[in-house]
């Protein structure tokens, strides 16, 4: 039976606090893991009676082959040797040179928002140790999204129907789980603890949501240098996990007023935008999502 | 590379193919949630809720604090095609949340925390 590698500090003395009493049950009898990759957790939520370990298996050795790969914070990695010159475009692995083509395309659709340059900056936070200069390339805000579409499609293979991956809060959720027509995500409110402020319905879809709070020096406007305003979180939901955390992350950078006209326009995708004046701005299409 | 993680939780509900709990078995358990201490991570703050039956966790959920009191008004001249609505909070009953990420650092703390509440920490 499971056994649970416990270890740190015991919280007895942290006083009992009730819980939330939102979290529906997923399934009685699937699988569920937490695979610690990345410096986060991903959950795995396997509704399916038929779909054996060894799918699991074969998805968490691709996320930590992709962070092996793609880690700035490994100076083993492909990225890591690009970045020193010690790797040239031609030596790359091809699933390097997929989402480094993917980032550019990316920096395109969103205007130049998504920059796969843009974390170096002089009066940011700079660069973690280990990391490369100015001229580096940071695939990272794509690596996620693109790390966690492998996966499903390595479960897919593997005859997964029903299921969900939640990386780190990006979400992706096929079929349905036990007892429900579709996956219910909530969408978290930026201000209050415990709630959320709209829920979706979601089938074969992703959703992805970056914030802002605390995180003007993550997310910065590649063009003014400064934090964005006037949003404090925005939310897409679409086919490709990858792309919907792209999306957010550029149109945080882009700030409210031009995230608004942007994603107005968006193909495939749906968006929510959480503003700083306490509005909810969401594409007609999210409507049709919520539930 | 570092070493793959010693899994903090491994498979969670006992199911493999091969090993299923009889969903009736289950029905007539009583299943408790917790939730863990709230945890800072790098923007903002989040817990971890699991849901114990018979000892053993079989669900786990992540829910976030968020702490940025922060108000400002936009010009919202521009956004014709949009749908706008106040915030609100909702009641919820969800399968999961979608926000910011966390670390797994933050995970981590915040579980254990539920699991202590629940009683599930080697003594």
């Amino acid at each position: 039976m499971t056994t649970f590698p416990v270890r740190g500090r015991s919280s007895s003395q942290t006083p009992l606090q009730p819980a939330p009493s939102g979290f529906l049950p997923t399934t009685r009898h699937g699988l569920r893991h937490v695979e610690h990759v990345m410096g986060m957790p991903v959950m795995f939520d396997i509704c399916d009676l038929d779909v054996g370990i060894s799918a699991l298996r074969d998805a968490t050795e691709w996320l930590h082959w992709v962070d092996a790969t793609f880690s700035t914070y490994r100076s083993g990695s492909e990225i890591s040797r690009l970045n020193r010159g010690e790797l040239t475009a031609a030596d790359l692995h091809p699933e390097v040179t997929a989402v480094l083509a993917r980032c550019a395309q990316l920096r395109s659709e969103t205007d130049g928002f998504f920059d796969v340059e843009a974390p170096y900056r002089p009066g940011g936070r700079g660069p973690q140790a280990g990391r490369g200069g100015p001229e580096s390339v940071e695939p990272s805000g794509l690596v996620k999204g693109w790390a966690v579409a492998g996966v499903v499609r390595i479960l897919r293979d593997a005859g997964a129907v029903n299921f969900m991956v939640n990386a780190s809060g990006d979400i992706y959720a096929a079929g349905h789980p036990d007892g429900a027509p579709a996956w219910r995500v909530g969408i978290q409110h930026p201000r209050m603890a415990s709630e959320v402020a709209l829920t979706l319905g979601l089938r074969d879809g992703a959703i992805a949501t970056s914030g802002t709070q605390a995180r003007g020096q993550h997310i910065a406007d590649p063009f003014s240098d400064r934090s964005p305003s006037g949003l404090l979180s925005v939310t897409i939901t679409g086919p490709d996990i990858a792309t919907a955390d792209a999306y957010a992350t550029a149109a945080v950078a882009m700030g409210a007023q031009r995230a608004a006209g942007w994603c107005a326009r968006l193909e495939g995708y749906e968006a929510a935008l959480i503003c700083e004046d306490d509005s909810v701005l969401t594409t007609p299409g999210l409507a049709e999502l919520r539930i | 590379m570092k070493k793959s993680v010693p899994l903090t939780v491994a498979v969670l509900a006992s199911a493999t193919a091969t090993g299923a709990v009889p969903a009736a078995s289950l029905a007539a358990t009583k299943t408790t949630k917790y939730t863990g201490a709230s945890e800072t991570y790098k923007y903002g703050k989040m817990s971890v809720t699991i849901t114990v039956a018979k000892k053993k966790m079989t669900a786990i959920s992540v829910s976030y604090d968020p702490t940025d009191p922060r108000s400002s008004q936009i010009d919202q001249a521009a956004l014709p095609t949009l749908w706008k609505e106040a915030l609100k909070a909702q009641g919820w009953d969800v399968h999961s949340v979608s926000g910011a990420s966390f670390t797994s650092g933050a995970f981590r703390q915040s579980l254990y925390s539920a699991m202590g509440h629940a009683d599930l920490l080697k003594k």
